[in-house]
């Protein structure tokens, strides 16, 4: 309990120091780092996590009481087993021979060699905590550049950081991004293959791998619950079979003949192009000789297999990197542009497009057998993506049609939807500020300034004419905005109105439609602007 | 470990592969015929490859699986489709199938034979890799079928009776005939599939898969178990001539069975021959016999040896011989349940050294090794019984 207040205390004063910093003098900026001062590295540390797991955050702290004492011991768990656990699991209870070598020798023997070995463990860890150190600042030093002293989220992000429940998360660190990149670029290769495999199915390349696939969403298609049999078959033939069949192997050593003979028709009539890789299957070995004849040689060839699934995993990741972020740029080009409402004639042709093909689809979906028209349509769509009939296809389809095709459209999104809803219509106000001169009735033109220049105004005070212009035609509208062009400026003559909005009444005098104080008059000035649409959503980074 | 420190490790034996050349050594009738039967080789091999799903492209025997069932489905379109169009549409279907199998079969054929007109003509030891090849996998298939056949040859007659009813049943009620033959037609095909035979290696793995075919192929075991137990004794002795000193007979029946006991021992060690004649002695015939009771175990991976045996196989303690063996008492339960007419020789049970047996009980040897599943060990006791008096 009293560690746990006294935190809270340290939590609170570290606020309390932080908003006065902040309200109470710029001039001082790094006057306060004292021990309750956040880096700003620890701080984005916090903003970075909190942004990803602020839902999960909420859900835990709702749960915070019988939570806590789980987690906690799970961490501690964790903590502790994760390093043994992941190099024990690869250990097979089957070949306990293997690495459990008898007590005696390994004492004795190779203690010096068991030394070296801690020693080294030892140079690996210094070596790592010092690059990690060196790695942090760089990064620290990249976020200060990057992230303002006086961002106003700043309290709510360092109480963040100073949550004890956040506390466990990872915080964000060059290292650990980068170890996570490594492990996951050498375990991502089944991810690539299987990418390759749908490309293969897509373009045909194997022909009765996707007369196969068709098979398989036809079967879907008429009978749903197949969704949930695929996968487990899946599972089942596709992931634990094989690691029975490599464990107890089914002894079909296939005699690989010089060549096969024959063709299959399916494959000669379908196939898309040359298929790149052959899948070995796992029940028939290849007749191998003398495979652990050299270990040694055997060990490096691995070892060069190994690297180089590394480097093109590697490429293979910075290239599905790239596509990402294209699509995620085309994505939010769709989000922002087309169905922003960017380009108003195009997404209003969309929107009517999509609402037509919805009530269509509702209306008419009782009367159509889906499975059948599901089942048609994917069979349809992939003989037509089949590499021979796409090009019979684009042969018969000439080009100047599509062409033709596109231009009605142009037409149709340009001249039957019309844009004639009537615009924002707001007022611009402008005050026209005079100078008493030397006599009383003589009044000398200041200013036109969008203030009242009254006397409680900050560059009256300092003696200073106000922000503004000295000819009417040098005001703008404000941003996004334009004048009607039908409308001038027009003085208000309601100024006891406008004054007395303004609180300004009860000083000062009213002279036809002057507002007149000690040394300034000012009248009102306003004109009519015009506004089509708001500006276009934009993403908040942009 | 070798003097450096280093794991020596021996080598497994590996095939070499290596032929003498056969070309030489060959009659020319025999090459000849050789040649012709290559193309039929060729196409029997692929057959077989389709039937055990081995192919370099492992989804077309996929494809061919599904195009014969809906072959299957051209029998008895009518009857399952109230809507004409439905029907026509699925026999449709099956008609293309047909002719697409039929076609692909015989587009197969003609592609092997152009292509080795093609190619120059095969030598000797291609034809005989086909054949092994052909040999090889036409073993595998019969290993595959003899798994399950072997266990049942002995039943078979049962067998055959038990499911004719079965499938009669079966295909009249339950299914139309066209399911069951597309059934038939699916388990036929994948059968040979390594998935299907590992799927059936790891079905077995079961306790509750093997007791339902036991309870329904080896009804034997639980009827010998209600046999008497004992008569399981190995006659040692048929009809021993003991020689026994008259006064015995004034001994109470304790005293008298100790005495006779000793001189038991004696007939049957030294025999008796040297007393015949002798006044003080009259003679008695005795039946000699040992019992033997087994003692069955089994190995868990985390329990070790216990005596929880499956529930179909051998009990804790079991007598008899072969298939004949049946349940029985524990030895020392046993002795008390003996009629008193046996007086036994020796004072206690003695054991033999475990057999450790695989998982059939099939003895592999005395010492345990990573083939034993189980273990068996002998204790034996003899006992003699007086035959009444001719």
């Amino acid at each position: 309990m009293p560690e746990r207040s006294s935190r809270g205390g340290r939590r609170n004063s570290l606020i309390g120091g932080l908003m006065a910093r902040k309200y109470e003098n710029k001039a001082r900026p790094e006057v306060n780092a004292g021990p309750n001062r956040f880096s700003n590295r620890e701080l984005i540390h916090g903003v970075a996590s909190s942004f990803l797991e602020a839902a999960y955050q909420r859900l835990q702290s709702s749960k915070a009481t019988d939570k806590i004492t789980i987690e906690d011991d799970y961490e501690s768990y964790a903590q502790t087993s994760v390093s043994e656990n992941s190099e024990s699991f690869w250990k097979d209870e089957n070949f306990r021979q293997e690495y459990e070598f008898p007590n005696g020798p390994d004492e004795t023997g190779n203690d010096p060699l068991g030394l070296k070995v801690k020693n080294g463990a030892k140079d690996e860890k210094l070596k790592n905590s010092t690059q990690e150190h060196f790695v942090d600042i760089l990064l620290d030093k990249m976020i200060s550049t990057i992230l303002p002293d006086s961002f106003p989220e700043r309290e709510q992000f360092t109480q963040r950081v100073k949550d004890p429940l956040h506390k466990k998360r990872q915080t964000l660190s060059a290292t650990i991004l980068a170890n996570n990149l490594k492990v996951l670029t050498t375990k991502l290769g089944a991810v690539f293959e299987l990418q390759d495999s749908v490309i293969r199915l897509i373009t045909w390349r194997n022909p009765s791998g996707t007369v196969t696939m068709l098979i398989l969403v036809s079967m879907i298609c008429f009978n749903p619950i197949f969704l949930a049999i695929i996968p487990l078959l899946y599972v089942l033939y596709g992931i634990m079979l094989p690691g029975y069949m490599h464990r107890h192997p089914p002894h079909r050593t296939a005699f690989l003949s010089r060549r096969t003979y024959g063709k299959s028709l399916l494959v000669s009539l379908a196939s898309g192009g040359r298929k790149v890789s052959w899948h070995p299957s796992d029940d028939v070995q290849e007749y191998e000789y003398n495979v652990d004849a050299n270990p040694e040689e055997y060990q490096r060839a691995h070892h060069i297999k190994q690297s180089m699934e590394f480097i093109v995993n590697l490429r293979d990741l910075q290239n599905s990197m790239s596509t990402m972020v294209a699509l995620s740029k085309s994505m939010e080009k769709f989000v922002f542009g087309t169905a922003g409402f960017k380009d108003e004639h195009r997404s209003t042709a969309l929107f009517l497009a999509g609402l037509g093909t919805l009530l269509i689809l509702w209306l008419i979906s009782p009367l159509i057998n889906w499975s059948i028209a599901s089942t048609l349509s994917i069979w349809t769509l992939m003989i037509a993506i089949h590499p021979k009939v796409r090009s019979k296809l684009a042969r018969i389809i000439k080009e100047d049609q599509v062409n033709r095709g596109k231009k009605a459209l142009e037409k149709t999104e340009r001249y039957d939807i019309i844009l004639d809803e009537a615009p924002d219509v707001r007022f611009i106000e402008i005050f026209e500020i005079h100078k008493r001169g030397a006599i009383p009735e003589d009044w000398s033109f200041l200013k036109f300034s969008s203030t009242v220049f009254d006397a409680q105004d900050s560059f009256r005070k300092a003696q200073t004419p106000p922000p503004g212009v000295d000819f009417l035609e040098e005001i703008k509208p404000p941003i996004t905005w334009a004048f009607d062009n039908n409308s001038n400026w027009e003085i208000d003559y309601n100024v006891e109105g406008w004054s007395c909005d303004r609180g300004l009444a009860l000083e000062v005098d009213i002279e036809d439609e002057y507002l007149v104080d000690s040394s300034f008059k000012r009248r009102r000035l306003t004109r009519k602007v015009l506004r089509y649409a708001n500006p276009a959503r934009k993403p908040s980074y942009k | 470990m070798a003097e450096n420190g280093r794991v020596f490790r021996a080598n497994l034996v590996q095939k070499q592969g290596q032929k003498a050349g056969l070309t030489y050594s060959t009659a020319p009738q025999v090459s000849w015929a050789l040649n012709q039967l290559y193309p039929f080789l060729i196409i029997f091999d692929g057959l077989l490859n389709n039937l055990m799903w081995c192919c370099d492209d492992i989804w077309l025997p996929f494809i061919y699986l599904v195009l014969l069932t809906m072959v299957v489905n051209l029998g008895e379109v009518l009857d399952r489709y109230s809507n004409i169009i439905k029907a026509l549409v699925a026999s449709w279907l099956g008609l293309m199938s047909l002719v697409f199998v039929v076609l692909s079969y015989l587009y197969y054929i003609s592609s092997v034979v152009h292509e080795l007109k093609q190619e120059e003509p095969p030598t000797l030891d291609d034809i005989v890799v086909i054949m092994e090849n052909v040999h090889y996998k036409l073993e595998r298939m019969r290993d595959d079928v003899g798994r399950i056949s072997r266990i049942r040859k002995r039943e078979l007659a049962s067998l055959v009776l038990i499911l004719m009813p079965l499938n009669w049943l079966v295909s009249t009620y339950m299914v139309s005939t066209q399911s069951y033959v597309k059934f038939l037609v699916t388990a036929g095909l994948i059968f040979h599939s390594s998935w299907c035979q590992c799927t059936l290696r790891l079905v077995w793995r079961s306790l509750f898969v093997r007791q339902v075919f036991f309870a329904l192929y080896k009804q034997q075991r639980t009827t010998l178990s209600k046999d008497p137990i004992s008569d399981h004794y190995t006659v040692i002795k048929d009809a021993l001539d003991v020689a026994v000193p008259r006064e015995l007979d004034l001994l109470d029946d304790l005293k008298h069975a100790m005495r006779l006991k000793q001189f038991v021992c004696e007939a049957i060690s030294n025999g008796c021959d040297q007393l015949k004649g002798d006044p003080n002695y009259h003679w008695v015939k005795v039946l000699v016999v040992e019992y033997r009771i087994y003692e069955n175990q089994r190995k868990w991976p985390l329990d070790g040896w216990t005596h929880n045996t499956l529930t179909y196989e051998r009990t804790k303690y079991s007598t008899g011989q072969g298939s004949t063996l049946s349940r029985s008492l524990s030895p020392w339960e046993f002795q008390e349940s003996l009629s008193p007419d046996w007086i036994w020789i020796e004072d206690g049970w003695k054991p033999h050294e475990w057999e450790y047996c695989d998982t059939e009980w099939n003895i592999k040897g005395p010492v345990d090794s990573l083939d034993c599943y189980t273990r068996t060990r002998t204790w034996v006791r003899s006992a003699f019984q007086s035959l009444p008096e001719l």
